[in-house]
């Protein structure tokens, strides 16, 4: 894996930054409430991994792709949720 | 938010561990994704996602493994849920615990371990990530932490697929999850010959409950239902709800004549519930309950029974047990080969 010459104290700051530019995409997405604290608490695993693999001297390009990996598996996961979710909707008014 | 550990709960952990529904399913993107990147982050020839039930670790994901499962009493990661903090072992040969463990004087050969567990947001340990070298090595911190964050990331994956799965207000599966894990449970009953029985429960009086203190109550009631229902199954039983105040109990292993005695049970737990919903108040429920004929009928058709017996507890008066005789079954069987 490449190696990052950033700073330890910039860590925290910039994974916050690359998980909130993975996560853009979920802003257009209908979330049902249920699903908020889900997503709420994905989001900080992802910045916890983000942290840990810069202070691991992952460069950002690596860590880019982790967490693009990562997010790409629970998105899919999460659209399946929603439309199951739906569909359980549709059927308790019917 | 502090998490409670429960490290001393094996039979709540076991009961977590089957409502997750993971164990045998099949590979998944996810988790295959992470034990890659642990593999490739740490540089580590083997790692899995091991979940450790009663008598096995299985594995939902692996890489360097030839085997899917192996007994739990040889497994690093039962030691790994014990504990509140990641295991690491730099050398197995080195420590008494493991020195003669098979899995260290044969194959996989392991002689290194970092094994993080995966904990629920109730503070279970269903199993554990693991990072596992063939020749001794630290893991520094650094590395631990990455471990670590993807164990969490695990966790997310199962929390998500249980959303789907449950119904929000209750802690029930939804209506479909429970049918599925019904209809599974019929086929297995079926090849095994074995007993197993529904219940089907309705809260006496709901309409006038939300009609009297309104939704808020009724919600509340629904839960407290759900929970002392949930509280005295066991963790091979299903509760779903089916309806608005009507909820689905699947008892695997269970004849009519205990699924009745459990009923009566779970009757009278609830109707001695103090319900703390602004205002304090008590329910009752009516329960019907059947046993799945696996030569004679579908599940579907013993749900149907089940109903009818819970009919039957309405028109008898409610707040008891009804059970659906063996003759209800042979007329139903009879009526599903005549259509």
């Amino acid at each position: 894996m490449s190696q990052s010459t950033e700073k330890p104290a910039t860590e925290k700051f910039a994974a916050e930054d690359l998980v909130a530019q993975i996560l853009a995409p979920l802003g257009a997405i209908d979330v049902p409430a249920t699903l908020a604290h889900s997503i709420a608490q994905h989001q900080q695993n992802l910045i916890g991994l983000a942290t840990a693999l810069l202070a691991n001297g992952c460069d950002k390009a690596t860590v880019e792709a982790s967490l693009a990996t990562m997010f790409d598996s629970y998105r899919a996961q999460l659209t399946n949720v929603i439309l199951r979710l739906k569909e359980d909707a549709n059927d308790a008014r019917t | 938010m502090t998490l409670e550990l429960k490290l001393d709960d094996e039979e709540g952990r076991l009961r977590a561990l089957d409502r997750y529904a993971v164990l045998d399913t099949q590979p998944e993107a996810p988790f295959e994704k992470i034990v890659g990147l642990v593999e490739q982050v740490m540089g580590v020839p083997i790692c899995a996602v091991s979940l450790v039930d009663r008598h096995r670790q299985w594995f939902k994901a692996k890489r360097g493994l030839d085997v899917c499962e192996t007994a739990r009493d040889i497994s690093f990661c039962t030691h790994a849920i014990k504990a509140p903090e990641p295991l690491i072992v730099c050398d197995a040969s080195l420590d008494p615990r493991f020195a003669q463990n098979p899995l260290v004087i044969g194959p996989p050969f392991i002689r290194a371990y970092a094994g993080v567990p995966l904990r629920t947001q109730e503070g279970y340990n269903l199993g554990s990530l693991c990072a596992i070298d063939v020749k001794p090595r630290d893991f520094p911190a650094t590395q631990i932490a990455i471990l670590s964050s993807f164990a969490k990331l695990v966790v997310d994956e199962l929390e998500l697929r249980t959303i789907a799965s449950s119904d929000h207000l209750s802690g029930a599966l939804s209506r479909r999850a429970f049918t599925e894990q019904a209809a599974n449970e019929a086929e297995r009953a079926s090849r095994y010959g074995r007993p197993l029985s529904l219940a089907i429960l309705d809260i006496d009086f709901f309409k006038k409950v939300n009609d009297t203190h309104g939704h808020a109550a009724g919600d509340v009631a629904i839960k407290r239902v759900a929970e002392a229902s949930m509280a005295a199954m066991r963790g091979s039983d299903a509760l779903g709800r089916i309806g608005g105040e009507e909820f689905a109990l699947l008892m695997p292993e269970t004849t009519i004549e205990n699924a009745r005695l459990f009923a009566e049970r779970l009757r009278a737990t609830i109707e001695g519930l103090d319900i703390d919903a602004p205002p304090r108040m008590r329910v009752t429920v009516s329960i019907g309950v059947a046993e799945f004929a696996a030569k004679a009928e579908k599940i579907e058709d013993t749900l149907a029974r089940a109903d009818q017996a819970l009919y039957a507890a309405k028109h008898g008066g409610r707040n008891r047990v009804e059970a659906a005789s063996t003759a209800q079954s042979a007329a139903t069987a009879q009526e599903s080969a005549a259509e």
